[in-house]
C-alpha cells in the first residue's frame, strides 16, 4: 500500500519541492527527512546511525503524526507495526529515483519505545532502461 | 509564438500523452511506432550529448532547432519525459517555465492524484486534456491561429 503511495507521491514531491538528483546518498537522506516528511507530514525525522559504506541509516521519528492519537489493541500489539506504510512509501519513492532501498521498521512507539525509528539500506541504483529495438 | 505538439514519456518509454495543435506534415507511421521512434531518438541523443560533452554539466540534452520546428525537452527526476515542438522563435527559458509547469500543475494535479490513471498507461482522462490545453493556451507564449 505505502509503495503505491509512494510512487505517485514522489512527482508531487519533486514538483513541489522543486529539489534536483541527489549527488549521493546521504544528501538523499537528508532530503527525504528536511524536505520530504517535512512537506507531507508536517515532521522533520533526525538522520543517524550511518553505516560505515554509507550505504545505511536510520531515521529517528520522536512524533509520528500517523501514530498520534492512536492506541494498540492487547492481540495485535507484539506483531502489528502500525507506521510500516510509512516503509513502502519511502521505498516506492526511491525507486522512482533510481534506488533500490530495503526498509524496515527498528522501533514503534506504538509498541512502547520511547520513538520510532525506520532503517533504510540500499541495495543498488538502478540504470535508465535501454529502449528494445524491435525492427 | 507557435506551438506543434506535446508527447509524454514515462520512464520505461511507454507513451502516456500526445497532444496536437499546429501540424501540417504528419509522418507515414502510426502514433505507437512514432513514439517507439521519437522515445529512442531522445535516448540515444542524450546519451551522446553526455558522452560527448566538453564540461562536466548536470544537465544534458534540452533541444534541438531545425530551420522548421524546435523540439524541446524536459525530464523530471523521477525520469518522465515531456516533449514539446514548438517554432523557432520562441524563447527557451520561457518554455522550459511552460513545460516546468505542465509538471507540476498539470500532470502532478490531474494524472498522478487520480486514481484512474494506471502508471505505464496511456492517460485517457478527459480532464487531463482539457486542463492541459487550457493551461497551454493560457500561457503568453501561446499565439492562437
Amino acid at each position: 500500500m505505502g509503495y503505491n503511495i509512494g510512487i505517485r507521491l514522489i512527482e508531487d514531491f519533486l514538483a513541489r519541492s522543486g529539489v534536483g538528483r541527489c549527488s549521493d546518498f546521504r544528501e538523499t537522506a537528508e532530503v527525504i527527512s528536511k524536505v520530504g516528511f517535512k512537506m507531507f507530514l508536517g515532521v522533520s525525522p533526525t538522520v543517524a546511525k550511518w553505516s560505515p559504506d554509507s550505504k545505511e541509516f536510520s531515521l529517528l521519528i520522536d512524533e509520528n503524526p500517523l501514530a498520534e492519537f492512536v492506541e494498540l489493541p492487547d492481540n495485535v500489539r507484539g506483531d502489528l507495526f502500525y507506521s510500516n506504510i510509512l516503509c513502502g512509501v519511502i521505498r516506492g519513492a526511491l525507486e522512482m529515483v533510481q534506488m533500490q532501498v530495503e526498509t524496515s521498521f527498528v522501533t514503534c512507539s506504538l509498541k512502547g519505545d520511547e520513538r520510532t525509528e525506520i532503517r533504510v539500506r540500499l541495495m543498488k541504483f538502478l540504470d535508465e532502461e535501454v529502449p528494445v529495438e524491435d525492427d | 509564438m507557435t506551438i506543434h505538439n506535446l508527447y509524454i514519456f514515462d520512464r520505461h518509454g511507454n507513451l502516456l500523452f500526445y497532444h496536437e495543435w499546429v501540424r501540417r506534415k504528419h509522418t507515414s507511421m502510426s502514433k505507437e511506432e512514432e513514439a517507439k521512434l521519437l522515445y529512442g531518438m531522445i535516448f540515444s541523443l542524450k546519451s551522446f550529448v553526455n558522452r560527448l560533452s566538453p564540461t562536466v554539466s548536470k544537465e544534458g540534452f534540452l533541444s534541438y532547432k531545425t530551420s522548421a520546428y524546435r523540439l524541446n525537452f524536459f525530464e523530471t527526476v523521477s525520469k518522465l519525459k515531456l516533449i514539446l515542438n514548438t517554432d523557432t522563435e520562441t524563447s527557451q527559458s520561457e518554455i522550459r517555465e511552460l513545460l516546468s509547469g505542465i509538471y507540476r500543475d498539470i500532470y502532478v494535479e490531474y494524472a498522478v492524484k487520480s486514481p484512474m490513471v494506471v502508471p505505464g498507461e496511456m492517460i485517457t482522462s478527459n480532464l487531463f486534456r482539457t486542463k492541459l490545453v487550457q493551461y497551454v493556451q493560457s500561457s503568453h507564449i501561446y499565439k492562437a491561429n
